[in-house]
Parts: structure tokens; C-alpha cells; sequence
């Protein structure tokens, strides 16, 4: 097995049991963490694949933005003090019945299909794909930044209006509303005005 | 199997895993792990198909940059709206959330 | 260094060899720095408030923390009942990773196998904030409502401050024209009045907005809400002891001078000076005054100014440093667009 086999191995390896983890932990943080495995190992594989801009960028939105944000949520939003309610059986299974058939279903459907040889040679500099990015895709690029600002206003609207309860400021409404009121911790920040 | 055939697995399996926890997961964030995890799924799928087989591989950077573009502002307005549910409902476990239901 | 590597490179082949000189010597480094950067800062703490700090061990008390790493090394490790276990053992050693890994990537002179990378500054820029997650690990998995505000305070801080770092850091790629640490270093600098100048003189704005950024993402005065002492017992390492707090001290230390390092090499010319090109020796040797230089800066700010509240920190961060990053950016993208 040469270098690549082992790093696609290991890449993969790693992506799957940190789905595993992501899926199957009754913990949310546990979740959380198993997704940013995940992500790694994803990003791994784009490694091999020649697409080293792709898993840097993935592991920059993911591992670093999208992964702590979920942490936030939690943090805003899970009652951690409830113990878990357990799960029916029947359900588990179902749902891995199901799983596994469509997965199986798919894997049916790409090992049947024929795919053509590369056609060209591997483009795998970022120089080439931010050309691309810039003028034959420029319209997918700029409804993209549209979407996120769109997206940026949204999250920030969604999150603070609630029944007149308004966080003072965008910059201070995770620290206002993250947290809670009968703090100690924020009661004692207060008190060193 | 071929190397993109190996790659082409790992995705189906991820999507599998993610699909099963869409179905079998209660809490609304960990529904959009498991949606965040097919997501990656279908990106690695474009990546390895552009990369080993048909069109230049630089097309499927593209749209897997935009997939993590679209995938990081779903999360982004998902996650605030788990938080304003939370606010409203006090739990984010999509059972409790049936205010609709007769 | 090189007798060495060719001693090794037979059993291992070149390229193991290469990995295995720079891991250990990175770390062996690192391990000094950390030690020295402690006593530095006690010292500068002491001299700015007119005292001397610690004077005992050693001359000048150069061996104090020796001392001190050799009591913590013997201290009992306490692990708090209904902790996470397994995630309370990983993050003291998952807070160190990302920065090891930054620390290979600063380039430090001519060659430099692992600094040589396309990206290497998206590279440095994405590990350095995986550094949070480990620390909100910490603080969650403590099972301490302390520790959980300090990790919590520690996440809001350091994505807010990671915005403007990255938008100074894109200033500077844009009048480089290059993403590789190496090739930014080497390139040719931007003249001002016919003179050849680091990035940092005509960036000023940017190399500001670094520093700062910075120093609140290292978690240090006057950005060290996570670990207000005052009021949050020690914030997300309240319930660490022994060794493992250490692995925290470490950490911080560490990220001071990779950080402090990156600035060197973005805003001050890295490890370029005089005669550096004849004597190549001389590059690291440049490379460390400058990062010193700003690890220095950062430690003359900690004991000058008084801690900020946390609202104010926030507001800070979101109200102007980042609007002022990003003006900065556009003004920098039509200055070159005009000169072009």
C-alpha cells in the first residue's frame, strides 16, 4: 500500500467514525465533537484527492465556524441537566433498516455505472478554480455572498426578537442572551461596573 | 474497486449514517449534524467524480465551495432559529414541538 | 543540525528524517521558549511595577520557572467527580495541537520544508482557531458552571476577534500577491519613496488591527475575560491541576509566540535583514528579535492597561475593529487597483 492508499484509508477512517460518533452518542456535545472528527477526515480525503485549497476551506467553515456555532446553540438552547429519554428499539432499528436500504440502493447504482476516464489532466491549483469562481461561475459566486449576507441578517433578526425581550446590541447578544440570568459569574461582571 | 469507487463508498456510507440520524434523532441539532454529514457526503461525491472520471476537476471545486457556502448559511440561520424555538417552545426535541398538531 | 539529519536519514530515508529533526527540534524549542517567555513575563511584570520579580532561583531568577514546571510536574492530579472523562483528558492535549502545528509552518529562513506550502497562510489562519474548540472542551467538560462562562466567553471573544485578524491578514495578501509564507517573505517589497519596506509601513492600519486581534485571541490582558481571576475563579482551567494546567500555560505561551511569529513574518519582514543573505544563519536569528519584539509589546500592554468589561470587548470587536478591517481591506484593493 503506497503513501496515498494510506492517508485515503486513514482519511476515511476517520470520517466515518466520526459520523458514527456524531449519530450515535446521546451526548450533544459528544455529537458535536464527532462532527468536527467527521469533517476532518472529509477534509482528509479532499487531501487525496488533489483538492488541498477544497479541505483547508472545509475545515476552516466547519471545524471552525460551524462546529462552534453548534456549540453556541447548545449552549442557548439545551437543557443539559435532563436525563435522556431512552430510545425505542423499534425505531433505532427502523431507522437503520431504512438507512442502510437507501444506502445500499445507492451504492447498487454507482457500482453499476460506467465513469469515463479523466479527460483532461488533474486542475488542482486554487489559482485555476478561483479563476473559474470569478468569471464562468461569477453568478453562482456572487448569489452566494448575497445568500450569506441574507443569511447573516436573518440569523441575527431570528435569534434576538422575541416578545420585546431585545439583546442591547448584535455584538453583545451571544454574551447577553448566552447567559443565564441568575448567573453568578455575569452577576459578579456586573457588579464590577 | 477502483480508487474513485472507493471514494464513492465512503460517501454512500456517510450519507447512510447521516440519513439514519435524520431519521432516528430527536434534537433539532443533531438532526442538522445529520443533515451537515449528507451535505459532505454529496461534496465529496462531486469532488471524486470530477477529480477521477468525465469533466476537469476544477468544476468540481467550484460547487463544492459553493455547496460549503450554502451549507454554512443554512447552518447558520438553522442554528438561530433552534435558539428562538428554544425561547418559545423551552425545548428544541422536535416531539414536543407539535403546536400544530388537533 | 545537518550532521544530525544525515546521521538519521539512513535508517529513515530523507524525507523522515527531515520530520523527525523538525518535530523534536520545534518542540525541544518550544518547550525553552516557554519556560523563557514565563520568566520574561514575571520580569517585565515586576519592572513595570517597580519591583523586581522573582530574583531567587538562579541569577536574576533565570531558574524560577524551572522551579515551578518541576513543582507542577509533582503536583497531584485531581480529576472533579461527574466530569466528561474522556473530553476532560483530551483538550489539554487537544489545546496544544493546532499551535504545534502553526508553530512548523512559520518559515524561518531559506529552506524550510514544511513552511513551502501554497496556502500556508490560510493554512495558519484556520488551525490557529481550532484552538477554541479545545478550550471550550475544557471549560465543558470541567463540570463547573465557572469553567463552562470562561470557555463560553472564550469562544464569543476569540470568533469575534478572528474576523478582523483575518481581514488585516487579507490586506497584506492583497499587496503581497502571494498566500505562501515563504515567497511572502522573499518577494520584493512595496516601495515607498523609492525604499524598500516591510508590509507593516504600509499596511499600518492592518498591522494594528493584527496586534489586537491577537492578543485578545491569546486570551491575555486586557481581553482576558475568559480567565477574569476576579470573577470567574480561573475561568476555563478552574478544575485542572498538576501537569495538565500546565499543558494550558503552555498553550497560551506557545500561541503568544506563533502568533507573535506570524506577525513578525506578515508585518515586520520576517526573517529578512541585513546581510541575511550571505549569512543565512542569520534569518532565524532576525525572525526571533522580531517575534520577541512583539511578544514583548503584548506583555507591556497586559500589565499597562486595566481589563475591559465584557459587553465593551464585544462591541469592540464588532462595532470597530471589524467595520475598520474592513475598510481597510477595500481601501487597500483600490489603492492597488489605481496603482496598477
Amino acid at each position: 500500500m503506497n503513501a496515498t492508499g494510506l492517508v485515503l484509508g486513514l482519511a476515511a477512517a476517520l470520517a466515518i467514525v466520526g459520523a458514527l460518533l456524531a449519530v450515535g452518542l446521546r451526548n450533544i456535545l459528544h455529537n458535536i465533537l464527532g462532527f468536527a472528527l467527521s469533517q476532518v477526515g472529509l477534509a482528509g480525503l479532499f487531501l487525496t484527492l488533489g483538492s488541498d485549497f477544497l479541505a483547508v476551506v472545509l475545515i476552516l467553515v466547519y471545524v471552525g465556524a460551524v462546529a462552534i456555532a453548534m456549540v453556541y446553540a447548545v449552549m442557548l438552547s439545551h437543557p443539559m441537566d435532563v436525563a435522556p429519554v431512552p430510545r425505542s428499539r423499534l425505531k433505532t432499528a427502523g431507522a437503520a433498516v431504512l438507512a442502510l436500504v437507501v444506502a445500499a440502493a445507492l451504492w447498487l447504482l454507482v457500482r453499476g455505472a460506467a465513469f469515463p476516464p479523466p479527460s483532461g489532466p488533474l486542475e488542482v491549483l486554487a489559482g485555476v478554480t478561483g479563476h473559474r469562481l470569478v468569471s464562468d461561475y461569477v453568478l453562482a459566486f456572487e448569489l452566494i455572498s448575497v445568500l450569506l449576507v441574507i443569511a447573516m441578517i436573518g440569523a441575527v433578526m431570528v435569534a434576538r426578537s422575541f416578545h420585546g425581550h431585545r439583546a442591547r446590541t448584535v455584538g453583545s447578544a451571544p454574551a447577553a442572551a448566552g447567559a443565564p440570568a441568575a448567573d453568578p459569574g455575569v452577576g459578579a461582571g456586573e457588579a464590577a461596573r | 474497486m477502483t480508487t474513485l469507487h472507493a471514494y464513492l463508498f465512503v460517501a454512500v456510507v456517510l450519507f447512510g449514517i447521516g440519513l439514519c440520524g435524520l431519521m432516528l434523532r430527536r434534537s433539532l441539532i443533531a438532526m442538522l449534524i445529520s443533515l451537515e454529514l449528507m451535505l459532505g457526503a454529496a461534496s465529496l461525491n462531486v469532488v471524486a467524480l470530477t477529480s477521477l472520471s468525465g469533466a476537469s476537476s476544477s468544476v468540481g471545486q467550484v460547487v463544492a465551495l459553493i455547496l460549503i457556502g450554502v451549507a454554512a448559511a443554512e447552518a447558520a440561520i438553522a442554528l438561530s432559529l433552534f435558539v428562538a424555538i428554544q425561547r418559545r417552545a423551552h425545548s428544541i426535541d422536535v416531539e414536543d414541538l407539535s403546536e400544530l398538531k388537533g | 543540525m545537518s550532521a544530525l539529519h544525515a546521521l538519521l536519514a539512513g535508517p529513515l530515508g530523507g524525507f523522515g528524517a527531515t520530520l523527525l529533526v523538525g518535530v523534536v527540534g520545534i518542540m525541544g524549542y518550544l518547550t525553552f521558549n516557554v519556560l523563557f517567555l514565563i520568566w520574561l513575563e514575571r520580569k517585565v511584570a515586576g519592572h513595570i511595577q517597580r519591583r523586581l520579580g522573582p530574583m531567587e532561583v538562579g541569577p536574576h531568577g533565570v531558574l524560577q520557572t524551572v522551579a515551578d514546571m518541576l513543582k507542577l510536574l509533582g503536583k497531584q492530579l485531581l480529576t472533579p467527580v461527574a466530569t466528561d472523562r474522556f473530553v476532560y483528558l483530551l483538550a489539554p492535549l487537544l489545546v496544544f495541537l493546532p499551535t504545534m502545528c502553526v508553530a512548523s509552518l512559520i518559515p524561518l529562513g531559506r529552506a524550510q520544508a514544511f513552511a513551502d506550502m501554497p496556502y500556508g497562510l490560510i493554512i495558519i489562519v484556520t488551525l490557529s482557531g481550532l484552538t477554541v474548540l479545545a478550550i471550550f472542551m475544557a471549560g465543558w467538560a470541567s463540570n463547573n458552571k465557572y469553567a463552562v462562562l470562561g470557555g463560553m466567553r472564550s469562544v464569543a471573544q476569540v470568533v469575534a476577534y478572528e474576523i478582523p485578524v483575518l481581514l488585516a491578514v487579507l490586506s497584506v495578501v492583497l499587496v503581497a500577491g502571494t498566500t505562501n509564507l515563504h515567497q511572502l517573505v522573499t518577494n520584493p517589497w512595496p516601495r515607498l519613496l523609492g525604499v524598500p519596506v516591510p508590509y507593516g509601513v504600509v499596511e499600518p492600519l492592518a498591522a494594528v488591527i493584527f496586534f489586537i486581534g491577537i492578543t485578545a485571541e491569546t486570551n491575555r490582558a486586557p481581553f482576558d475575560i475568559p480567565e477574569a481571576e476576579s470573577e470567574l475563579v480561573g475561568g476555563f482551567h478552574t478544575e485542572y491541576s498538576g501537569m495538565r494546567f500546565a499543558m494550558f500555560f503552555f498553550a497560551e505561551y506557545t500561541n503568544m509566540l506563533v502568533l507573535g511569529a506570524l506577525g513578525a513574518t506578515l508585518f515586520l519582514g520576517g526573517f529578512r535583514g541585513p546581510f541575511q543573505g550571505a549569512v543565512p544563519l542569520l534569518g532565524p536569528v532576525y525572525l526571533l528579535l522580531k517575534t520577541y519584539l512583539v511578544v514583548f509589546v503584548m506583555m507591556w500592554a497586559r500589565w499597562t492597561f486595566p481589563r475591559l468589561r465584557f459587553d465593551q470587548l464585544m462591541s469592540f470587536a464588532w462595532k470597530l475593529l471589524i467595520p475598520l478591517a474592513l475598510a481597510n481591506l477595500v481601501a487597500t484593493a483600490v489603492v492597488l487597483g489605481v496603482l496598477a
